[in-house]
């Protein structure tokens, strides 16, 4: 179970470096822990994301070297204020702030 | 009669269905990811050029109407200013790939010198919604297995998908306040 958590963390961080290559506006990247540990939950603020006032997880199927399912949820900087603040709920079952780590 | 401001309401609360629609995928169906925000765009844009006063029967012929729209943020910096708000740049981030999609429509676009016309599309171009026969191999191929933008949507190292989707949600919601 140990193994499996680390291999988790370890594809995020590979996905949050590619994300960040792909989109050098990216300011922020966090891994949210999903309790079963079966797929990888990533919050990105982009510094370009615009303002939709909604937050929309995009989800994708393990692929290549990406074992596990992802799910991104792309966010501006005002959105991610509005998550802080409760305004702006995340995705059912997604753990609150305090508890994710940064990458 | 249908006033042209009637159809662009009808053009845009279609585009936010298509757009409802696109909420419920994910990147396991990319191609059809690609086709619904291919006609998000599309219907955005036919209805924001009616009601910057396009004729209705070029806005309906079209489906290349997205680079248009483009041509008049690119030369609007208002408009460009309020699609941005207080970010900035997000229209110049994307605008790429709406023209990659666009140009990905299964119909040829238009012959502007005659509009009656539609220009020839170079044999075994990639499309949308359609197989099509590689020019080379004589193989056939389809959007899901080989369209290129659908292909990079699948791929979670990837962030087009999120940031096409965000966009088109925050283009949606500012419809109303850009295009009075």
């Amino acid at each position: 179970m140990t193994e499996n958590r680390k291999s988790l963390e370890e594809v995020a961080r590979l996905l949050a470096d590619s994300h960040r290559k792909a989109n050098p506006n990216t300011v922020g990247v966090w891994l949210a822990p999903d309790s079963d540990g079966r797929e990888i939950r990533l919050v990105e603020v982009s510094q370009t994301a615009p303002y939709t006032g909604e937050v929309l997880p995009v989800r994708f199927p393990p692929k290549g070297d990406i074992v596990f399912p992802t799910v991104v949820v792309l966010l501006n900087r005002r959105e991610l204020a509005e998550v802080d603040a409760g305004e702006l709920p995340l995705p059912d079952g997604w753990a609150p702030r305090e508890s994710w780590r940064a990458l | 009669m249908a006033t042209p401001r009637d159809w662009a309401t009808g053009y845009l609360e279609q585009g936010r269905e298509d757009l409802a629609a696109l909420r419920r995928l994910d990147a396991s169906t990319p191609s059809t990811a690609a086709m619904l925000l291919q006609m998000v765009f599309e219907k955005l844009a036919k209805s924001a050029m009616l009601k910057l006063g396009s004729p209705l029967p070029a806005v309906q012929r079209s489906h290349h109407v997205a680079s248009r729209l483009v041509a008049v943020f690119a030369s609007n910096p208002i408009l460009l200013e309020a699609l941005d708000e207080e970010d900035g740049e997000s229209w110049a981030e994307v605008l790429p790939l709406v023209l990659e999609l666009e140009a990905a429509h299964p119909a040829p676009p238009v012959d502007p010198v005659n509009p009656k016309k539609r220009l020839p599309r170079p044999a075994g171009t990639p499309v949308l919604e359609y197989p099509w026969e590689d020019a080379k191999t004589g193989d056939i191929r389809w959007p899901a297995r080989d369209l290129p933008i659908a292909q990079r949507f699948a791929d979670p190292a990837g962030v087009e998908l999120a940031r096409l989707v965000k966009f088109a949600m925050s283009l949606s919601r500012k419809h109303a306040s850009l295009f009075p």
